[in-house]
């Protein structure tokens, strides 16, 4: 349990810059290198303050993070399960999770970004 | 698809419960033969020691279980996916499906694994490690202090124990006295 971090301008950047990576990079046959990836973006947002209360960070998928976030996000709740969604196409328990789940989590993790990108970027320059 | 992810259900529940059982008979046969041994006054509880191989027959029954129901869980995930896949098909304009996976037992549990700190997992998966392992020490530290007690209470065969009666110091037992009093006591008898 970590006390919410308070929002800088630089830790903001450093929350854009891993989720464009992230959509660039999306390497469909890996589905390991995806959730390390979804970690990463997840505590990205952490130390950029973005999510509101006390989280453990251990239990926070990329779902909760995004129900979470303290900025306002249009369409949230669409957001929220598009989110979870993209977690169980690419959760790998039980085995390598198929090509086709993995294209239907690149493109529900484009359409996250896209929400979330403008609004990330437009929350930088009000800082 | 169902009925398989069904029967893997009642299987980790068996599993469940067998572990529970065998953990209840290896207590009670522990315990029951410590203090029956302890009440019965042995000339040796060595043989309390055979109970550690009975134990790791309950040990090595448990880790059997415990593999099997790993696989289990692997193979739950892996249709857990697939059921998921084919629902997604079947009705792919409908909302239900697009939440998340369904049915998600396998994979809730495997996440709230994930969660947790690691030293928990470690403990839980290897909680019958201790279980067993206590038991054991248990076994071995109860034999040490009834042999020990043993030495203690049992006089030496050439040591005379001594009693007090009216003033007059009398041995304990008959094979204790001298055979020249025993020779003086028959003949004042006579």
């Amino acid at each position: 349990m970590s006390a919410p971090k308070k929002l800088t301008k630089q830790s903001l950047i450093v929350a854009i810059a891993e989720l464009r990576s992230f959509v660039e990079e999306f390497d469909i046959d890996d589905a390991e290198d995806v959730q390390l990836r979804t970690d990463a973006l997840i505590s990205a947002l952490i130390d950029a303050g973005l999510l509101s209360g006390k989280k453990n960070v251990r239990k926070v998928r990329l779902n909760v993070a995004i129900e979470g976030l303290t900025i306002k996000v249009p369409g949230r709740e669409k957001l929220v399960v598009k989110a979870e969604m993209f977690c169980d196409l690419t959760n790998s328990y039980g085995g390598e999770p198929p090509q086709s789940d993995m294209e239907d989590a690149k493109s529900e993790l484009e359409e996250i970004a896209e929400v979330l990108l403008p609004v990330l970027e437009k929350k930088l320059q009000n800082l | 698809m169902n009925g398989e992810y069904r029967i893997l259900q009642d299987k980790l529940d068996k599993i469940g419960a067998f572990r529970f059982t065998i953990r209840g008979w290896s207590i009670t046969l522990v315990v029951a033969s410590i203090f029956g041994a302890a009440t019965a006054k042995l000339p040796t509880y060595y043989g309390l020691l055979g109970l550690i191989f009975i134990l790791l027959t309950f040990f090595l029954m448990e880790l059997a279980q415990k593999r099997h129901g790993h696989t289990f869980s692997r193979r739950l995930a892996k249709l857990e996916r697939r059921i998921w896949g084919l629902l997604r098909t079947a009705s792919s304009d409908s909302e239900v499906f697009e939440g998340g996976m369904i049915p998600r037992i396998a994979h809730e549990i495997e996440d709230e694994r994930k969660a947790r700190w690691k030293l928990m997992n470690w403990l839980d998966s290897h909680g019958y490690w201790f279980f067993y392992g206590v038991q054991a020490v248990l076994i071995v530290v109860v034999v040490l202090l009834l042999e020990r007690t043993t030495e203690f209470s049992m006089p030496d065969k050439d040591t005379t124990v001594n009693f007090v009666t009216n003033g007059e110091t009398r041995p304990t037992a008959e094979r204790d006295i001298p055979a020249s009093q025993k020779t003086k006591k028959t003949q004042k008898t006579h």
